[in-house]
């Protein structure tokens, strides 16, 4: 393995790290963007007959881009989860060269041990070939190392939850909502009946 | 929102996570006594979440941006621990 083809290999994964960044930040954006055309929302609510409260709802809230937000964060998820996947094949050619078994290879994310064990599609198994080096430090940065339910709380598991809805099942939906409501009503504001 | 949240009259009401529609109530307000009109001032912030399949919810500018980074990180750690460092940045 030659300095230059670890440049390589930084390179092209730095390229899909680049191009997650760019969907985050246009999602962020376009987040803000929204947020900023929400102020013209009104807080209206009718007095109670009695007049003693009032019910408060937003009024004019501007339609939000939810299916482009989807989109851009499964986008970027998809960079990421690949970003991984790539990485571990380059290392896999660059190891064994062209002509190296890397048909099944993807980086694995193991929820529990057995996953990673199992003789059948086992995270282990999935990167069968690659440098020892490369094996242990991949079975070391697994969730099921969190133990217990707290494997869930791990990122890759998040990653690979999120990435695997996306790309299979339906593309991301986000809800948007308020998120914070901060209400002053000094009692001179009050004209008392 | 109760009559004594009222006085000195600036205590600022964080509200919860509230997934509302526009027609839904945001707020309920008590004044404790009948008033003709009133005056609120508001403050409303959005934000927009995702949701894992756990049903969690996570603000998604945020998440995507740990993601990312906590990514890099494990490429970086794969990279250092096969070979000689060769750094990603997020």
């Amino acid at each position: 393995m030659s300095p230059t083809s670890l440049d390589l290999i930084g390179s092209e994964v730095q390229r899909r790290a680049d191009w997650a960044a760019r969907h985050v930040e246009a999602l962020t954006n376009s987040v803000a963007a929204w947020g900023r055309e929400s102020h013209v929302a009104r807080l209206g609510g009718a007095l109670s007959p009695d007049r003693r409260s009032i019910d408060l709802r937003l009024e004019g809230i501007p339609p939000a881009p939810v299916e482009e937000w989807g989109f851009l964060i499964g986008d970027a998820l998809h960079n990421m989860r690949s970003l991984l996947n790539n990485l571990l094949h380059s290392i896999a050619v660059a190891s064994a060269g062209p002509g190296g078994d890397v048909g099944r290879l993807q980086f694995p994310i193991s929820e529990t041990e057995r996953d990673w064990t199992r003789a059948n599609g086992g995270g282990r198994k999935q990167i069968k070939g690659l440098p020892e080096s490369v094996v242990r430090s991949v079975e070391s940065l697994q969730p099921f190392n969190r133990g217990g339910s707290d494997s869930v709380t791990h990122v890759l598991w998040l990653l690979n939850d999120l990435s695997n809805a996306d790309k299979h099942r339906v593309a991301t939906l986000p809800a948007h909502s308020t998120n914070r409501l901060d209400l002053r009503c000094p009692r001179s504001y009050l004209n008392q009946g | 929102m109760s009559a004594e949240l009222l006085e000195p009259g600036l205590a600022p009401i964080d509200g919860e996570v509230v997934f509302a529609n526009s027609s839904d109530v945001l707020a309920h307000v008590e004044f404790g006594q009948p008033v003709r009109s009133v005056k609120i001032d508001a403050r409303v912030t959005f934000a927009v979440f995702i949701f894992d399949s756990r049903g969690r919810h996570f603000e998604a500018g945020p998440l995507t941006e740990k993601l990312l980074q906590e990514v890099v990180g494990v490429a970086n750690t794969v990279l250092t621990d096969w070979n000689e460092p060769t750094s990603v940045v997020p």
